[in-house]
């Protein structure tokens, strides 16, 4: 499993996951009504890097962090400058690429197990219909954590296919992708069952 | 003392046949499993903490028919596969850890406890904040048993363990694991030096028991094989 999470001994880390994922969800409500102008949108998105600086992170780990989203806003930004004036766009793009940041923010500071606890709490009601709240736990955290693990498997079927004299392409990556995946899908069951996880 | 007993026991894959051991008895401390791939030896080491159960016949360990109650089963056997990244389920080390006591009654002041000892146990102590796919494999292999060792199971179960492993690291997972981990150590490997330093080795050939007896005599009558 791949983690986001970056350790460390700031107030962000030190303040409860239901506190920061509260806070986070009155941001992103209160970004989508009020923040209209670039001007706030710029302000939201320097709270948001700052806020990874005062997570510990380094200014390179941020710089790649946001270097990662690139493709996300420009299909964001690139419809939007076609039919809309580009300020529209601008802010359009700014408010959606800060509500991600801030959930990024949430994620690198937030522990996997807490996660966990916090979506075990949140999920009690479900039990009444018969769902385990420590399986609805465990399932979204490991939802969320391998998605980078797919990522991983991508740059295994790149590196074999151009050993294999191939050139790499998305067509040929989908079967190989989900065959990879569905390999690692059964390993993990049995070893999560070896470890006495009741799903 | 663990004791495993295989009474009249068959496994079958799509109507194959792939194990069949009619009686067995093992007490030793460190047992080394041994045999060409596609032998039985995973299918043995899985039917002892019910990750395969038997189409015919009785598995026990401790008394446990891992047949019937494989949740006891479970509990009382740790597992140790071959390639850790399936094994590790949490992002971090300390987190990997605490996973395997998120069910015991431990505060979690004491589980963080147990976890750092375990980890301190297996020498992974400075890396116990780091995320555990920058681990090495032995590292992560380490961390794998730090993983099981935790819950102090009864017996521990290693499907070729050091499969990935450079000698370094296969010496220091050989250490921890026949230290011994725990009561009984089930070590299925391809490393018949390693096999030689148990206490008793099981040789499987085509699903059967070929020999079982003194390690390095197992050992010779398998390595014979190939001369």
């Amino acid at each position: 499993m791949i983690t986001l999470y970056r350790s460390g001994h700031s107030l962000l880390h030190k303040t409860q996951a239901g506190v920061k994922l509260l806070l986070l969800a009155v941001s992103l409500l209160a970004i989508s009504i009020w923040v209209r102008d670039p001007a706030a949108v710029a302000l939201i998105l320097g709270i948001a890097i700052a806020g990874f600086f005062a997570a510990g992170l380094s200014r390179s780990e941020v710089a790649k962090l946001l270097w990662n989203y690139k493709l996300l806003v420009l299909i964001v930004l690139v419809p939007q400058l076609i039919f809309m004036p580009w300020q529209a766009a601008l802010v359009n793009a700014g408010r959606l690429f800060s509500c991600v940041l801030l959930a990024m923010l949430f994620t690198v500071t937030t522990r996997n197990q807490e996660l966990i606890e916090l979506i075990e709490g949140l999920a009690k009601p479900v039990r009444r219909l018969g769902i385990r709240p420590q399986t609805l736990g465990l399932l979204v955290a490991m939802t969320l954590n391998s998605i980078a693990l797919l990522g991983q498997f991508v740059v295994v079927i790149r590196e074999a296919q151009l050993a294999r004299g191939m050139r790499p392409r998305h067509y040929r990556m989908a079967v190989p992708l989900l065959v990879l995946s569905l390999k690692h899908a059964d390993d993990y069951a049995e070893a999560l069952a070896a470890r006495g996880v009741e799903l | 003392m663990g004791t495993i007993s295989f009474q009249q026991v068959q496994v079958e894959f799509d109507g194959k046949l792939v194990l069949a051991v009619e009686q067995l008895e093992l007490t030793q401390n460190t047992i080394a499993v041994i045999g060409a791939n596609g032998s039985g030896k995973s299918t043995f080491a899985r039917l002892l903490n019910g990750l395969v159960k038997p189409s015919l016949g009785k598995v026990l360990v401790n008394g446990i028919d891992v047949g019937t109650d494989s949740r006891a089963a479970i509990k009382q056997a740790g597992f140790v596969f071959a390639n850790p990244d399936v094994q590790i389920v949490m992002p971090t080390v300390i987190e990997d850890v605490e996973f395997s006591l998120r069910d015991s009654n431990l505060s979690k002041a004491e589980k963080r406890e147990c976890a750092m000892a375990a980890i301190s146990g297996v020498g992974l102590l400075g890396l116990a904040e780091a995320p555990a796919q920058t681990l090495s494999s032995g590292q992560k292999q380490l961390l794998a048993i730090a993983a099981i060792t935790v819950r102090k199971p009864r017996l521990v179960i290693a499907d070729e363990p050091t499969a990935l492993l450079d000698a370094g690291n296969t010496r220091a997972i050989a250490k921890l694991l026949l230290g011994p981990a725990a009561e009984q150590v089930i070590l299925v490997t391809h490393d018949l030096a390693l096999a030689q330093l148990c206490d008793v080795a099981v040789h499987f050939e085509a699903g059967r028991v070929a020999n079982i007896g003194d390690p390095k005599e197992v050992v010779a009558g398998y390595a014979r094989q190939f001369s």
